[in-house]
């Protein structure tokens, strides 16, 4: 045991005086070749301030770009005026034909109504 | 005065304030963990040009990671002597079959002659044992005992289990003592001796 302890001294001893005697400060060159490698290898500090420094965007622009842009909105516009086609040819044809003819001209009926607006009387109005 | 240059600051908080453009955190980072990683490739390549060369690819590539680095994540240090062990390795295998008393003799301008010649007799004589220990041994044994770092970091360092880097480091210290014992009275240590 005393051995190996003494081993272990005389190791420690050698290790200190190896590192004593290793030790090594830098050159000016060197430390001037790292820093140009670093100057080279950093991100621009400039273009990182300008990307920081962009206006942002209104809101419209962000969730217009959020659901897909132009593609998406002519998209969305072309399956709202098909569900419109689709609703309206499908409706009976007197009520179809009434919308079209609301949809179609600048005549307006107001068709007699059962208990009327005012006392109970009845009226019609045409106008065309 | 920069506000970085404390010592409290975190070599990881520096590199990343590095990536985002700060001018001083290279030269505070450099001047930091330099010494360190150019002594450690020195005693393990013995050449100071070469171990000049091997510390400045290694902050290179410090320096090009710096973007992504995710703070917390590791230890700047750590990733440091990976690199460099890995460098070193490299090197050492291009260059096998060269002599190892070629490797030339560290310098030493500060200590006085006697203790220069009583130092070096016992440093060379740990460098002849250390290059005589497999390639793993010795690294691992350097970092233990020379850098001082904890087997937990040699094993992130080495790519090993802790229980590994004990076990190399165990069998590293056992093999010095055995080539050391016999130029034991050489380095003065015999003398008292049972």
């Amino acid at each position: 045991m005393t051995d190996l302890n003494r081993d272990d001294d005389v190791l420690n001893t050698l290790f200190h005086e190896l590192k004593q005697q290793t030790t090594v400060i830098p050159s000016d060159d060197l430390m001037a070749r790292i820093l140009a490698d670093a100057a080279e290898m950093q991100p621009n500090p400039h273009a990182l301030m300008a990307s920081d420094t962009l206006p942002r965007r209104p809101l419209w622009q962000a969730v217009f770009a959020a659901i897909g842009g132009w593609p998406a909105v002519s998209g969305l516009a072309t399956a709202g005026i098909a569900g419109i086609w689709i609703g309206v040819s499908g409706l009976p044809d007197s009520v179809a034909g009434n919308f079209t003819a609301l949809l179609s001209g600048p005549e307006v009926y107001l068709y007699e109504l059962e208990d009327g607006l005012s006392g109970g009387s009845s009226f019609e109005i045409e106008e065309g | 005065m920069c506000v970085h240059s404390d010592m409290d600051v975190s070599d990881d908080a520096l590199l990343v304030l590095y990536a985002n453009g700060d001018a001083d955190a290279a030269r505070n980072l450099t001047s930091r963990l330099l010494p360190r990683i150019l002594a450690h490739a020195y005693r393990i390549l013995g050449d100071r040009s070469e171990a000049e060369d091997v510390s400045q690819d290694a902050m290179l590539r410090l320096w090009k990671i710096a973007p992504q680095w995710r703070q917390g994540e590791a230890q700047v240090t750590t990733w440091l002597y990976r690199v460099v062990a890995n460098l070193c390795t490299d090197r050492l295998r291009r260059r096998r079959g060269v002599a190892l008393d070629q490797i030339p003799e560290p310098e030493d301008d500060a200590a006085s002659v006697t203790d220069v010649m009583q130092n070096k007799s016992r440093g060379d004589a740990l460098k002849d044992a250390l290059s005589q220990l497999p390639e793993r041994q010795k690294q691992a044994v350097l970092l233990r005992h020379i850098e001082g770092l904890g087997n937990p970091e040699i094993a992130e360092i080495m790519n090993l289990g802790v229980e590994a880097v004990e076990s190399l480091t165990a069998r590293g210290k056992r093999a010095l003592t055995q080539i050391l014992a016999t130029r034991r009275e050489e380095l003065g240590y015999s003398d008292d001796r049972p």
